[in-house]
């Protein structure tokens, strides 16, 4: 019953975009509570009780410390999203005028600048998810850069990455429904402003289980990556976060167990093959990035918002669903 | 028209010529077999599509018109009606082919498109519309029935002529378009190759590919001799990279300049459109779009009162095709026009001999009644339309 008042209460903080950064570092400490329990999960020291080790492990910061926590979070994400977002504003903004103006001798441009968007949007987010994981796992908004732990976790856990790009396209289909039925509506044209904020809220119940469960599905990807990598002696505990290093210590889970030698035959199979799956992984999560871009642009077509509608994707960015209505001043 | 040989010597090309002349005989032939039909002597109308989708607040209201000229000056001239509206029938939907359908042949009908593809709009009209019965009753030449056509809805210059049996082919309209210029240049520098041969199989696939848009006529693709002539003075003076002309809905407004001026249209209806991009939700679109229709509406009034042989004789429709959405939970409210209330909200302003001047007419009215009061004033009869004469217009 708590549980669901808080559910209840915290998709409210959704509908205004400073209040979700709060929701933001929430995420975040359930995604640093996920890590440290998959990792509690593989212990080979004697047991612990769970919640003794998450409260050795995760101290519970001050009041401000989710909205601060959310804010550096949100601010990371941003840096690699953020200039694909702008592209595509501007493509589609640009392409139109220049269709509506027949302007035919730079038909090329919003069109590239739009792939260009999503290419880049695409590449970023085979890295970004695994990276918040990161960011949530140490609690140090620097460890969302250290490109070659990110990367090696990306690599180990191909398939994994491959199918959480495939979680979060699936995901966006009901937001994408959730952005464009409001075309439909014939429902609440009297009091636009409040049946709006009405939609939003229930919107916002799904918004926010659907980037817990996101946040959370990167999360245990990033945890299993990590220790089989430590496990097989591929990641030393000095390339570790502090906090990362003192858990897995803490859980007996420092000790590397390189693989027993296979012959080189098999070596070189299983080279290939992981080779192959990396490769056909990436094209497949491009594919499925791809996909999620698609929909932000059908939704756009359907309901289109200037602004928070190409630079602000809930379940990536902010966990921030508001739709307005009408404004006749800024027509 | 014979289709163009492999290698196109002078004498091919001049015997081509000759097919041309031929073919459009053989049209005059065909007519002139049916019963005689009398000299056209009555007013001459210019139908103008307002849209694109086009609502009333943005155009006939005075509180929120982006038309100025049409707003306050054309509704001194002419009767108003402020309360036309598209029938909500089950199966009627409210878009441009559907609208302009209903407006040219005075029926709602469940436009379906008629290869089965989705979302296609390829309609065909069932019964005759306004351009057939013109032509059937008088003997006016297809190139006195004009639908001048923008680039962006191809599926509407085959509007030209509708499927019923008695009518069609030969009394259909004669269409100005990019996509017409288009299959003109291309036959015309076919006939005049002198290039490699892969470009030349190129240009024979463009062309093709052009003309299999108009699948409904078989055979003989060429435009008539007039047409033709108009396209070679377009073309002297525009050039061929379609890069110098105007665009978008203001090169519909040159085309109808062009032909008021040198066919002399009885019948001409041109198919504003632009305002439609909206729907990829620039507002500004919408708007922008209304006053260059606008804009094109002075224009063409101007001309007509410059000319003679339209001045005091001819009575010009303005009409949207429909309305648009009004949806206060968006923040572009009128992005689209899907079959909401205010999509089905329209209107017809009427001006010139015959119309009375100055009215507004605010009892409820059907689009559909636009083709019979067409026919009222030009004399001919519309049976097959359902709608009815706006009679209040007339003075």
């Amino acid at each position: 019953m708590r549980r669901a008042a808080a559910f209840l209460g915290t998709a409210a903080l959704c509908l205004n975009p400073i209040s979700s950064l709060v929701v933001l570092g929430w995420l975040e400490r359930q995604a640093r509570r996920s890590v440290l329990s998959r990792w509690w999960e593989a212990r080979t020291e004697p047991a612990v009780p769970l919640d003794d080790f998450l409260a050795a492990s995760d101290p519970a910061g001050g009041r401000l410390s989710p909205f601060f926590s959310g804010a550096k979070a949100l601010f990371n994400t941003y840096v690699l999203t953020l200039p694909g977002c702008v592209l595509w504003l501007f493509a589609w903004y640009d392409g139109w005028n220049n269709s509506f103006d027949k302007g035919y001798e730079q038909a090329w441009v919003a069109p590239v600048t739009g792939l260009f968007g999503t290419a880049l949007f695409a590449a970023a987010m085979l890295y970004v998810p695994l990276a918040q994981a990161r960011q949530a796992a140490s609690g140090e908004w620097r460890d969302f850069y250290r490109f070659d732990v990110v990367w090696a976790v990306a690599r180990t856990k191909w398939l994994s990455c491959a199918s959480l790009a495939a979680l979060y396209a699936a995901l966006s289909v009901p937001l994408f429904a959730l952005r464009s039925l409001p075309s439909l509506f014939t429902l609440g044209q009297a009091h636009p402003g409040r049946f709006l904020l009405g939609y939003s809220y229930l919107a916002c119940l799904y918004v926010l289980a659907a980037c817990a469960a996101a946040r959370l599905a990167a999360a245990r990807v990033y945890a299993a990556g990590l220790l089989e990598l430590v496990r097989a002696g591929e990641l030393p505990p000095e390339r570790l976060a502090a906090r990362e290093r003192e858990a897995l210590g803490r859980l007996g889970l420092l000790r590397s167990e390189p693989p027993a030698p296979r012959h080189v035959l098999l070596r070189a199979l299983g080279w290939a093959g992981t080779r192959t799956g990396l490769t056909l992984s990436t094209t497949g999560a491009l594919g499925c990035w791809g996909a999620f871009v698609f929909l932000i642009f059908a939704s756009q077509f359907f309901n289109f918002r200037p602004r928070s509608g190409w630079l602000n994707q809930p379940f990536v960015q902010m966990p921030w669903f508001r739709l307005r209505p009408f404004d006749r001043i800024t027509r | 028209m014979p289709p163009l040989p492999e290698r196109l010597t002078r004498r091919g090309f001049l015997a081509g010529l000759g097919a041309l002349g031929s073919f459009d005989r053989l049209a005059r032939a065909a007519e002139s077999l049916s019963p005689a039909r009398p000299e056209y002597v009555g007013l001459n109308a210019v139908l103008i599509r307002f849209g694109g989708g086009a609502r009333r607040q943005e155009t006939i209201d005075p509180k929120g018109t982006f038309s100025p000229f049409l707003c306050h000056e054309m509704t001194k001239r002419g009767t108003l009606f402020d309360n036309m509206e598209i029938a909500g029938l089950k199966g009627l939907d409210t878009s441009h082919g559907q609208g302009t359908l209903n407006i040219l042949t005075g029926a709602y009908d469940k436009y379906k498109d008629v290869q089965g593809a989705f979302l296609g709009e390829h309609f065909e009209a069932k019964v005759p519309t306004v351009f057939e019965r013109l032509r059937a009753a008088f003997d006016v030449a297809e190139h006195e029935a004009l639908i001048v056509n923008g680039e962006d809805r191809r599926q509407e210059e085959f509007f030209s002529f509708s499927s019923h049996p008695d009518f069609g082919q030969p009394y259909r309209a004669s269409v100005l378009s990019l996509y017409r210029f288009k299959t003109y240049l291309l036959r015309r520098q076919l006939a005049a190759w002198d290039g490699k041969a892969a470009e030349l199989d190129k240009k024979k696939s463009e062309l093709a590919k052009l003309e299999d848009l108009d699948y409904r006529v078989k055979g003989n693709r060429g435009q008539s001799a007039r047409i033709e002539s108009f396209w070679e003075k377009w073309r002297s003076y525009w050039g061929d990279s379609g890069l110098v002309n105007p665009r978008g809905d203001r090169l519909l407004t040159e085309l109808s300049l062009w032909a008021l001026r040198e066919l002399k249209p009885r019948l001409m209806i041109v198919h504003y459109n632009d305002c439609d991009y909206v729907h990829w939700g620039n507002a500004s679109h919408y708007t922008r779009g209304i006053s260059i229709m606008d804009d094109g509406l002075r224009q063409l009034v101007s001309a007509v009162e410059a000319d003679p042989f339209y001045r005091d004789r001819t009575v010009f429709f303005v009409m949207p095709d429909c309305g648009r959405d009004d949806n206060q939970l968006k923040a572009v409210p009128f992005q689209h026009h899907f079959n909401s209330r205010s999509a089905h909200e329209v209107f017809a302003l009427l001006a010139g001999p015959g119309v009375a001047a100055g009215r507004v007419i605010g009892r409820p009215t059907q689009q559909i009644d636009i083709a019979p009061t067409l026919g009222r004033l030009m004399g001919f009869a519309m049976p097959h339309a359902q709608g009815e004469p706006l009679r209040e217009a007339f003075s």
